[in-house]
């Protein structure tokens, strides 16, 4: 996302999305059921698109964009309840979300080296991201040295894959 | 807000082993400022959480809502300002929505805002101030002002600098155990204070509370008397502390620990942080006794004199001294009567309903009463005004 543009365009706004979808949908789950939240998310989408003038670099983008969230959640919980005239048992509230955002942000990271590797390489790479050996991978997740093993060539080959695809790329422009 | 993500850089490095030294100390000092950041940092570098997350993740489907932001937003047909997903939200957003025409999305309802924000003009959160009552009954408001007043009672030097009050005893004049001289530190609604006693204990005293202690420890006890709300670091030195608040006592030898007994609650419930305690109920010739260890809380109701034993994450019971309030189930009836002892207001529920209103949630003590009660509003369907200085709850 350029900072320098008076505000983002489709592509950046694309690219924003990309990386920070899943994270924004973790972040509001701690306030609503799961069901509802893609549709939140998607308001909240469409709502920053359509303010998008305001916001000139990515940590305006970024807080605009929780702060947002968690504010359609509370609207929706309360239309609930007037709706279904049903109280909550306990209504989670919150002024203060910077711990929920600092938790989003780190995971939000890791999520998204390792996101376009299958599944099961996913987990192998997550915890070896975290500086876990093959054998406290193996015993994490109950399976074998072998399979860590593999599970990580299989992993290193797609991402050499992509760099491969850079390297090619660099490689025809002069 | 921007503080956030700069740590949440930071721990990205660390797990990922890329952090530069300072960058280090930086995390370092952020972690070590509160019990809550090292939960966070902990709770991060957690990789049993983290593969739950990355589960949780996976879950949504990114393509579908992309492709219905796509053709909302960016397809050739006309844009309309209220897209149909909108629409099934109540008609009471969509008022706000036009009405604030794009500007502040968050601010959703107008109203709330202008009646609600005349309240901070008359209404602020707390600030560190209290009344030191000497033996001889003079009193000396204790508070930004009065920096470094240094009194002399008894043998003993009491220094008010940075809002801590500290007793510190000149060694020479204690010969023995004899009866002690007292001091009442009190605390009125809208304020605090912290306090070094003279054996090296700490005690914070919470809005509204009143603390009666010795200036010097010459006796075979340390003995001191709360009404209100105090957390406790004590210092091991061989003497039992024990705190009494009304028929209840609470004994340590060395500990930290936080004591919510303010007359008008229906239960008084001590909290251990660290260390062993032990409360003691007296009623008619009885004493009611039980030992808490960490994170165990005993519970007085008024009432009664059984003590009922409750596990809790102690932490939540002490944020108040890191300047939070910490909201665990409660009622919009005990959730107003906290913020009025730090606000300082008089309020009045119009509507029985509302005061059963369940809450749990942690606020910045020095938020706006502005936004805790929008907070509030947005989640129930309760309305807060002010009528002749008295906060009306419909």
């Amino acid at each position: 996302m350029t900072e320098n543009s008076i505000s983002i365009t489709e592509k950046g706004f694309q690219e924003l999305f990309d990386l920070h979808f899943n994270a924004l949908c973790a972040f509001g789950s701690k306030f609503v059921e799961s069901q509802v939240i893609e549709d939140i998310i998607q308001d909240v989408f469409i709502s920053f698109w359509q303010n998008r003038k305001e916001f000139t670099n990515s940590n305006d983008a970024k807080s605009y964009l929780y702060k947002s969230v968690r504010n359609k959640c509370l609207n929706f919980i309360r239309d609930e309840i007037v709706r279904k005239k049903r109280l909550q048992n306990s209504i989670v509230f919150t002024a203060d979300i910077e711990e929920f955002v600092i938790e989003e942000e780190v995971f939000n990271q890791l999520y998204q080296e390792i996101k376009n590797l299958p599944n099961a390489s996913q987990q192998v790479m997550l915890l070896a991201l975290n500086g876990l050996k093959n054998e406290e991978i193996a015993s994490e997740l109950n399976i074998s040295l072998n399979t860590v093993k593999t599970q990580k060539k299989i992993a290193y080959a797609k991402i050499k894959k992509r760099l491969g695809g850079i390297i090619f790329s660099i490689l025809l422009s002069f | 807000m921007k503080e956030s993500f700069r740590i949440a850089e930071l721990i990205s490095k660390q797990i990922s082993a890329s952090i530069s030294s300072i960058e280090k100390t930086d995390l370092d000092t952020w972690v070590n400022q509160s019990a809550k950041n090292v939960t966070i940092y902990k709770n991060a570098l957690n990789s049993k959480k983290q593969l739950l997350k990355l589960e949780m993740y996976n879950g949504f489907n990114k393509e579908k809502v992309w492709g219905n932001l796509k053709n909302e937003l960016f397809s050739s047909k006309v844009i309309s300002l209220f897209p149909r997903k909108l629409m099934k939200y109540a008609a009471a957003i969509l008022i706000p929505l036009m009405l604030a025409s794009g500007v502040t999305y968050f601010f959703l309802n107008r109203e709330a805002e202008t009646r609600l924000s005349l309240l901070d003009e008359k209404i602020k959160p707390g600030v560190q101030k209290a009344t030191l009552v000497l033996s001889n009954g003079d009193s000396h408001i204790l508070d930004k002002k009065n920096l470094e007043t240094i009194l002399n009672e008894a043998g003993t030097q009491i220094s008010n600098t940075n809002n801590l009050l500290s007793y510190m005893a000149n060694e020479d004049k204690l010969e023995g155990f004899r009866e002690p001289t007292f001091n009442k530190l009190i605390t009125p609604k809208g304020g605090g204070y912290k306090l070094h006693l003279a054996d090296g204990s700490t005690v914070w005293l919470n809005a509204d509370s009143k603390l009666t202690f010795p200036i010097a420890f010459t006796d075979s006890t340390r003995h001191l008397f709360l009404e209100g709300e105090a957390y406790f670091e004590v210092a091991h030195n061989g003497l039992p502390f024990i705190v009494t608040s009304s028929n209840m006592d609470i004994r340590v030898m060395g500990t930290s620990f936080n004591i919510s007994a303010y007359p008008d609650d229906a239960t008084r419930k001590t909290t251990l942080v660290e260390g062993k305690v032990r409360v003691d109920v007296r009623k008619e010739n009885e004493v009611f006794q039980k030992i808490l260890t960490p994170n165990k809380q005993a519970i007085v109701s008024n009432n009664k004199s059984e003590i009922v034993l409750a596990d809790v994450d102690a932490a939540d019971y002490k944020s108040w001294v890191d300047g939070k309030f910490e909201f665990n189930n409660e009622t919009l009836e005990q959730v107003m009567k906290k913020l009025a002892r730090w606000y300082d207001f008089e309020y009045e529920f119009s509507n029985e309903n509302a005061k059963s209103f369940h809450f749990s949630g942690r606020l910045d003590n020095q938020e706006k009463i502005s936004s805790v009660l929008n907070m509030l509003e947005k989640t129930t369907n309760v309305t807060f005004k002010l009528q002749n200085n008295v906060i009306v709850i419909k």
